[in-house]
């Protein structure tokens, strides 16, 4: 008699995920349909080069990316649609699934034809805006403020963009946030009442338990962080927002192996679609923002106020009808 | 083909080399532009004019026919604006952004 074993389904970037390791981040999945299957295996890297000394490696070629993560795996990543996870021995899980969740992700969601930014993003009231920045740049920590504001959570670290005929918009990720125990403080929560993201990392892992989009939103504002005296948003030349666009181009941090097999001139071309669709400015604020809610208001109010010369045309012509109709 | 700017006068015609890809970052393509060199791997920045000259020869045209339109768009004295015009023409022939066809 053949045991079957039993796949664990989640959802997440609107993608129903089949694996066969728990992935208890993701939102609940539908069993009959696998977009992207995620399973254990081996990874033949007898083509890639010899042995480098560094914690972190990558190849690609055709459909396959390959990320390597020493004392931990290999991940590679088959035509948008199968992880193979081939671990080392001993690996934690929980580090597996910080390259499952992460880096692999987002290389199946660049092969499924998504423009994938290193951001995190919300959605207020139906606009939502991404905060683009490398690591420990507070992006995650805007996000989960703004969240405690009220505002629908979408993606933290890997965003991912649909570019086609309609306005771009982000997809719903799935409701976990990483964040820095300075972070956590700065929105009133105790680093040590949450798991860490793995034994031997200081970031938590914080899931929400609403507040989460449900479906993809109408991206509005990239905004590239700054530190300065004041919060404030600042316009950018539109090329100096598609230069910041193409440096938080998620597929960067895997160096120059990547663009063996990318279309780089689509790449080039999307960055620039991008770049005209989606106003890209600078939001400008404190290193270290007070330990009050009054400081995340702040910066709701200014992104509010800087999303508002979009939504007020939208008023205005919604004005004109209610008029319209009044009069008859 | 190997960009002779010494040949590149008025009654040359250029045009957008194939070896390249270029993106408009304004909505209505009045506005900058960014240039990606597939051969070298690096990109350029265009700004308005730059721009505007770029969008017109994306079909091959004369020096001239490109020179009337700017002409016809922007208060500059002629011999200004073709100085201006067969430096930059000049600067991307250079970095393999267009080609010179001389008759």
């Amino acid at each position: 008699m053949k045991t079957e074993l039993k796949a664990h389904c989640g959802r997440a970037y609107g993608l129903d995920i089949e694996s066969s390791l728990p992935l208890p981040e993701l939102l609940p999945g539908d069993q009959k349909n696998s977009d992207v299957r995620v399973l254990r295996g081996r990874v033949n890297l007898s083509g890639v080069p010899a042995e480098v000394d560094v914690d972190r490696f990558f190849w690609a070629d055709g459909g396959h990316a390959c990320h390597i993560v020493r004392g931990v795996g290999s991940f590679l990543v088959r035509d948008g649609s199968e992880v193979v996870v081939d671990a080392e021995a001993g690996a934690p899980e929980e580090l597996l699934r910080l390259s499952i969740l992460g880096p692999a992700l987002a290389l199946a969601l660049q092969q499924r034809g998504h423009f994938v930014l290193h951001a995190s993003s919300v959605s207020m009231d139906g606009q939502a805006v991404a905060f683009m920045g490398a690591h420990a740049s507070g992006k995650s920590t805007l996000a989960a403020g703004l969240h405690r504001l009220g505002h629908s959570f979408v993606s933290d670290d890997v965003t991912a963009v649909i570019l086609d005929g309609s306005h771009p918009r982000v997809v719903p990720s799935f409701p976990q946030l990483k964040l820095w125990p300075d972070g956590l403080r700065q929105l009133g929560v105790s680093p040590e009442g949450l798991p860490r993201v793995h034994p031997q990392y200081r970031k938590r892992a914080l899931r929400l338990g609403r507040g989460f989009a449900a479906s993809p939103q109408r991206l509005e504002r990239l905004y590239a962080l700054s530190v300065g005296p004041r919060i404030g948003v600042e316009t950018l030349p539109p090329t100096e927002g598609f230069a910041e666009i193409l440096r938080q181009w998620y597929g960067g941090r895997f160096g120059t192996e990547l663009f063996k097999v990318i279309d780089v001139g689509t790449l080039f071309r999307h960055a620039g679609q991008l770049a005209r669709e989606v106003a890209v400015k600078r939001l400008v604020r404190p290193a270290s923002l007070m330990q009050d809610s009054a400081s995340f208001r702040r910066i709701e109010r200014t992104i509010l106020e800087d999303l508002g010369e979009t939504s007020g045309a939208h008023a205005r012509v919604d004005e004109h009808r209610g008029s319209s109709r009044d009069a008859r | 083909m190997r960009p002779d700017t010494a040949k590149l006068d008025s009654s040359s015609t250029v045009v957008a080399s194939k070896a390249q890809v270029s993106a408009e970052l304004t909505a209505d393509s009045s506005g900058q532009a960014v240039i990606l060199n597939l051969k070298k791997g690096i990109y350029y920045e265009l700004n308005d004019v730059g721009a505007s000259i770029w969008r017109l020869i994306q079909e091959p045209r004369s020096v001239d026919s490109v020179l009337e339109a700017l002409l016809a768009t922007y208060e500059v004295s002629r011999e200004q604006c073709e100085a201006d015009l067969l430096d930059l023409l000049r600067e991307m022939a250079g970095q393999g952004l267009l080609e010179i066809r001389n008759a």
